[in-house]
């Protein structure tokens, strides 16, 4: 109730936001937009965040919380809407391409398709659409788009989040190692030669800060042992990558007000206890929250209330390390036109053609 | 139930485990038909269920637990949990795998338990292969396959995982039919298919995507004119996405006999779990049977429970018995004591909803779903072909004990110790079907794989150090691990630096042996010309000698050749090889004194094993450099106890300083004292005539005390000593080539006060000898008087001019010997020292202004800086003395020069090098002799170089009392 508050005061306190809706990154037919170009400014001061999660896991949601709606808001009145009752019914998603919103705080969110969604392929064999000759199933070439949209969220935000409604998808974890491992080289053609000369800049390829986040968590998540559960398979199976997967966002830290989880003292990993994992519950549906005092018996939810774990979220989100995406510093501007780029080199992608090719 | 199955009553694994015949037995129950359910997919993390729980409602027994049930153990050995329903004659088969969260969640602490060199990646590896062999297995034992999804979407990765599977089975149905053609009771039909049937899959999903909501459910129903509810809506829908993309997939064709599964046509196949029918886990409960205290008005349509019962049996019942659907959205409705009537109306609807079928019972939804699929199967009724064409579908309904037996056999074949290899080898391209990550990366890693190796090649010198190595190679893994991706690139990284390091071994080893000074020896790897073949190991290697590039100068033993001299790899080189490699062209003509060395009487003389003194001696550390400057403080008083030790013994009781102490340094300190009372005991014992009286009762006493056995010191002839000798040596060891040397570089005339020593590398003015004065009576005053031979070397200094009258009427001369201490440079730069630091002084006409009392008086540093005047500054190392012994003139007592050399090299402990010679050397008279000193100093421990420390250096000197003199 107490620290409920602060988190609508802040929100009453921030400027009133543009409305200004979102706009088309990459499009239905997966072409690059150039009208997001007018959005950007000439300053550095920003964050790109995406967000990536198979079909129906609340992706546009998340980010919506992220830039500022709150559960209480309409679904109509979020930056990206979310699914509708009828899309959901009818098995369809809502999110085609890559969506972009920018904030007034300078925040540029990414919002993308469903990632290996049934609905999508659906879709596809609904309407007949014919998919490139290359891919050789269409369910590869449902595989190789997800990959490609991956891949470039790798490649152009210093923040990816990946959401998941259950913990957690396998192949999901190992389609986003996949994604890691095609990955085309941030570094520019000019300075990817590899003579002697730029050996110092080898290796050194950049890799966004990767957040997982557990959305619609239960009562059973937030316990400290099925939270470290969590966040040991997701070190054990993220080991060797070298996303930044071990910032230190997640549920313990309590560098921004009191942690949600306490750490367990004799955790044998401390390593896995670094993992990036947040969480947020299965948002709560009525318009207003009750009164406290009317409230004669609270049910028993073992998890501070979802405005507050939304003020945590956004919280652990916003203020996570920026991973550079280029080794110069970059204006809007000069993002977006890398980000362009790098669409088109992971449309033309080598590694993807080859990993295509095995899949058949 | 009957007793004899009564294993079957819980839950089992495969392979069950029966008594012998009891499954051949014609009893009822193993005649009895069964219908096989099999329970596969994806569950999520949850300790509390699984997600075979939701199908204890139909079997009515609280059968299907989380991993926190009492089967946690068996359910991680055996992946597949059966479960016999009699009374329904329905098999269960739920199988567990990594897809299952709470099972990876136990990998991963076994991981962090067992051992680091096993990942995750390796361990998912197999399990992806068991997984599919369970798979294939249950697929073709099973009518009813039920697919679980967690989430609320089709899982497109089961389309490719469908597609490996169908490839493999049709692979194996050969074989397979060898198997369980073997099975008693298996039809013909049933081995020659390979499987039961064709299953039917049935597609059950956890969380739907819509939320159902109260508010929404009755508003919609009246708003709307839909003719099905949103739930019904979504899994009609669902079923067409379904349907098109398994037909799209080729997973379902027309001929069901074709395909590995198929889904019903005209009936239900989808099926959506709009809450999870269980309470999840021990608090809901908890708080759920508050709520009912509370508020008993709304368990109306419940049972409410009578008798308090146990959990596990009411948690169930309990939790179906709640109308409502979403427990969050309860307390809202619930908690208004003001809106409590409009609640329970809100109540009321929803149950009526409920009633009508809008919103069914998920308990009977399920089974309804279910059973409709079980009944077919009984009836055998179960027909999935798409047109009339098809052929007749294979169907089996086996009985009990057949099954069983099949199962059995199956899980043998599959899992079995002895495989065939027929399933070996689909085994393994079921592998690489599965990993396409893995093949991937090892492709692009094999790619980058010449890159590197390029990379690490490149501008290689012909041979080269480890260090150079390990920088190249980690160059090469930089290079690697920018391009290679993904799973493969750690083997391939072993691979690299293996490939590198097989380069490197394979005739590009640099030799890196240290020499002395610490520089490298600057050849490939090679066998050293004494060396065993057995303990280099190599044959091949080539026979040379360490050679590193720094070249010094210096001068031969007598000093009148010079030559470039190697950086020296062993003491013996430094001290000893060199020179007797000079003697040959210069000094081999000269007179030597020889110096005491090793004589073997046995062909297999070995070195002594001498034991490292424990407390090291390394320059390095600066708390041991402290402690060296303290000890050195005290040595220097040690040095000047020394003097005061000296003043008593000639005061003592003689019997005191004699020889007895045999050991160690006080014999050393007795030699010294007995060098500076003029005396040597070999000499003593001859010419005992010409002692000082002082001396010659000693002498006296001497011989007396020799009726006692005085220590001899015998030195060994077996074992040499494997270093130089120095002050802790241990006793009756010898080296095998004398470190010093001491040779007669010509008549005293050879050496001309005016012109000094014309030898080369001598900085101008640099070269001359240091005049030493001693004082002796004429023949008539043949004894000198104790204050004389006593006289310190300040009472002798004033005594110049050196003919003076003393009392009596004595007539005083004096014997003029020449002394140098000379310094030699790394570039052959020479000149002689003064004092401490001090080079001679010469005036313009060649005079030198200096005399030798500080040589003999005072401690001489072994290192001063030279002369040379190089911008750095060179230190020079005290490399030679020079003696010049007069010639005995016959009307003046003839003086005999004694000297005893010994060097510390290092401030101590560091010990004192000296030649191995037990008394002072008697030089004979005229002659220039020149003792050279050893270039390099060690030990057992460790070589004593140049301190680099600045304030250290003073610490290594020649200490003072090497000359003495005797007066015949």
């Amino acid at each position: 109730g107490v620290i409920d508050q602060g988190a609508q005061t802040q929100s009453k306190l921030a400027p009133p936001l543009e409305k200004q809706g979102k706009i088309k990154l990459i499009d239905d037919s997966f072409q690059w937009c150039d009208t997001g170009l007018e959005l950007m400014l000439d300053q550095t001061d920003f964050v790109v965040i995406g967000i990536v999660g198979l079909q129906g896991c609340g992706k546009s949601t998340l980010l919506s919380l992220l830039a500022g709606n709150t559960h209480q808001d309409a679904y109509r009145n979020y930056f990206f809407f979310p699914q509708t009752k009828e899309t959901k019914e009818d098995c369809l998603f809502q999110t085609s391409g890559i969506d972009m919103f920018v904030t007034s705080e300078r925040v540029i969110l990414l919002d993308s398709q469903p990632l290996l969604s049934a609905a999508v392929m659906d879709c596809q064999l609904r309407y007949e659409r014919k998919f490139p000759s290359e891919y050789s199933s269409l369910q590869n070439f449902i595989e190789m788009q997800s990959m490609q949209l991956l891949t470039f969220l790798l490649s152009v935000c210093n923040i990816v989040l990946v959401a998941d409604d259950w913990f957690t998808d396998l192949n999901f974890l190992r389609f986003i190692q996949d994604a890691e491992m095609l990955k085309p080289s941030t570094q520019l053609p000019s300075s990817s030669s590899t003579d002697g000369s730029s050996t110092k800049e080898d290796g050194s390829d950049f890799y966004p800060t990767v957040i997982f986040v557990h959305n619609k968590a239960s009562r059973d998540d937030f316990s400290a042992d099925s939270y470290f559960s969590m966040q040991q398979v997701l070190h054990r199976v993220f080991q060797s990558s070298k996303l930044k997967v071990r910032n230190n966002i997640n549920m313990t830290n309590g560098c921004q007000g009191d942690a949600i989880i306490h750490r367990v003292e004799n955790m044998t990993n401390q390593e896995a206890g670094q993992f990036n994992l947040l969480m947020l519950p299965v948002m709560e549906f009525y318009k207003s929250e009750p009164e406290w005092l009317q409230t004669m018996l609270p049910d028993y939810r073992g998890y501070p209330s979802f405005n507050t774990l939304l003020a945590f979220y956004r919280a652990q989100v916003l203020s996570a390390h920026r991973s550079p995406v280029t080794p110069s510093t970059l204006t809007e501007k000069n993002w977006y036109h890398f980000a362009a780029r790098m669409w088109e080199s992971v449309k033309k992608s080598p590694l993807l053609a080859e990993y295509n090719r095995l899949l058949s | 139930m009957a007793s004899n199955l009564h294993q079957l009553q819980d839950i089992f694994r495969l392979p069950v485990e029966l008594p012998d015949g009891e499954l051949l037995r014609d009893t009822p129950e193993n005649k009895t038909n069964i219908c096989i359910v099999a329970v596969i997919g994806k569950g999520r993390l949850n300790p509390f269920s699984s997600k075979a729980t939701p199908l204890n409602p139909l079997i009515d027994r609280d059968v299907f637990h989380g991993t926190e049930g009492y089967l946690k153990e068996k359910i991680i050995e055996g992946s597949v949990e059966c479960f016999y329903d009699a009374d329904s004659k329905v098999m269960y088969a739920h199988l567990v795998s990594h897809y299952d969260v709470s099972v990876l969640v136990q990998q991963c602490q076994q991981l962090d338990h067992v051992d680091n060199s096993k990942n995750l990646y390796t361990v998912l590896q197999e399990e992806e292969l068991r997984h599919a062999q369970h798979l294939l297995m249950l697929f073709s034992l099973s009518h009813i396959v039920l697919l679980c999804h967690p989430g609320g979407a089709f899982d497109l990765a089961y389309l490719k995982l469908f597609h490996t599977i169908d490839s493999i089975r049709l692979k194996l149905q050969g074989s397979l039919y060898e198997v369980l053609s073997s099975v008693p009771g298996v039809s013909k039909d049933w081995s020659e298919f390979g499987r039961v049937c064709t299953p039917r899959v049935l597609f059950l999903f956890e969380t739907p995507s819509i939320d159902v909501q109260p508010e929404d459910g009755d508003a919609g129903s009246s708003k709307s004119n839909k003719k099905y509810p949103p739930m019904k809506k979504l899994q009609m829908y669902m079923e067409d996405v379904i349907y098109r993309i398994l037909r799209r997939a080729r997973a379902i064709t027309n001929v069901s006999n074709n395909s590995l599964f198929s889904v019903p046509a005209n009936m239900e196949f989808v099926y959506i779990l709009c809450k999870r029918s269980e309470v999840s886990d021990p608090v809901d409960f908890q708080t759920q049977q508050l709520k009912q205290r509370c508020f008993p008005s709304n368990e109306e349509n419940a049972p409410v429970s009578q008798k308090p019962r146990p959990y596990s049996a009411s948690r169930r019942k309990l939790s179906a018995g709640i109308p409502n659907p979403l427990p969050l959205s309860a307390p809202s409705s619930l908690v208004a004591p003001s809106s409590h009537a409009t609640a329970q109306g809100k109540l009321q609807q929803t149950s009526k909803l409920s009633a009508t079928g809008l919103r069914w019972s998920q308990e009977q939804g399920l089974k309804e779903f279910l059973w409709q699929h079980i009944e077919m199967v009984f009836s055998k009724s179960i027909n999935d072909n798409v047109g009339r064409h098809g052929v007749e579908p294979v169907f089996v309904l086996p009985t009990l004990s057949t099954w069983l037996l099949a199962a059995n056999a199956m899980q043998k074949y599959f899992f079995g110790p002895d495989q065939s290899t027929d399933v070996h080898s689909v085994v393994s391209s079921l592998t690489s079907m599965l990993d396409i990550s893995l093949r991937f990366s090892e492709a692009r890693c094999k790619k980058v794989m010449p890159l590197a190796e390029g990379a690490y090649q490149q501008d290689l010198p012909p041979f080269y150090i480890t260090a150079y190595h390990l920088n190249k190679l980690s160059k090469a893994k930089r290079v690697f691990s920018q391009y290679a991706r993904g799973p493969a690139t750690e083997g391939h990284l072993k691979e690299l630096e293996k490939l590198c390091t097989d380069y490197w071994k394979a005739g590009r080893q640099q030799c890196e042996v240290l020499s002395l000074t610490g520089n490298l020896c600057n050849s490939k790897v090679h066998r050293l010309p004494l060396e065993d073949l057995e303990t280099s190991g190599e044959l091949q290697l080539s026979v040379s000698e360490h050679v590193s590039q720094l070249k010094t100068k210096a001068a031969c033993n007598c000093g009148r050749m010079q030559m470039e001299k190697d950086d020296p790899f062993t003491h013996k080189f430094a001290n000893y090889d060199f020179y007797q490699l000079l003697e040959a062209k210069c000094c081999g003509c000269l007179e030597h004194i020889p110096l005491p060395v090793f004589m073997p009487t046995t062909p297999d003389a070995r070195a002594a094993t001498v034991s490292v003194t424990p407390s090291s001696f390394s320059p390095g550390s600066q708390e041991q450099q402290q402690q060296q400057q303290q000890t050195v403080d005290s040595g220097g008083k040690d040095g000047g106890e020394k003097g005061d030790v000296f003043s008593t013994l000639s005061e003592l009781s003689l019997a005191l300083s004699l020889g007895q102490t045999g050991a160690g340094e006080l014999d050393q300190k007795v030699n010294l004292l007995d060098g500076d009372r003029e005396v040597t005991q070999p000499a003593q014992q001859e010419r005992e005539s010409t002692l000082s009286p002082h001396t010659a009762e000693r002498a006296a006493l001497a011989s007396t005390a020799e009726v006692k056995p005085a220590p001899v010191r015998q030195h060994s002839t077996t074992e040499y000593l494997p270093y130089m000798m120095h002050s802790k040596a241990p006793h009756g060891l010898l080296p095998t080539f004398p470190s010093f040397s001491l040779c007669r570089l010509g008549a005293a005339s050879f050496y001309s006060h005016m012109i000094g020593l014309e030898l080369p590398g001598f900085l101008p003015g640099g070269n001359f000898l240091l005049p030493w004065d001693i004082a002796v009576k004429n023949e008539q005053e043949k004894w000198p008087t104790v204050s004389e031979t006593f006289a310190g070397g300040k009472k002798r200094m004033q005594r110049k001019p050196v003919k003076a009258p003393s009392e009596g009427g004595d007539t005083m001369s004096t014997v003029r010997v020449y002394l140098g201490m000379e310094y030699e440079c790394p570039r052959g730069h020479r000149f002689f020292c003064s004092g401490p630091d001090k080079v001679i002084k010469v005036s313009t006409n060649s005079i030198v202004k200096d005399n030798a009392s500080r040589l003999v008086h005072v401690d001489m540093p072994l290192y001063t800086l030279c002369q040379c005047k190089q911008p750095k500054g060179c230190m020079s190392q005290m490399m030679r003395v020079y003696v010049v012994t007069p010639r005995d003139i016959p009307s003046c007592p003839s003086v005999r020069v004694l000297i005893q050399p010994s060097v510390q090299p290092q401030p101590h402990p560091c010990p004192e090098f000296h030649p191995g010679l037990d008394s002072p050397i008697e030089l004979p008279h005229d002659g220039v002799w020149v003792l050279r000193l050893p270039h390099m100093y060690q030990d057992e421990n460790c070589v004593y170089l140049m301190p680099n420390d600045p304030q250290q250096l003073h610490a290594c000197h020649v200490p003072k009392g090497m000359f003495d003199y005797r007066i015949l």
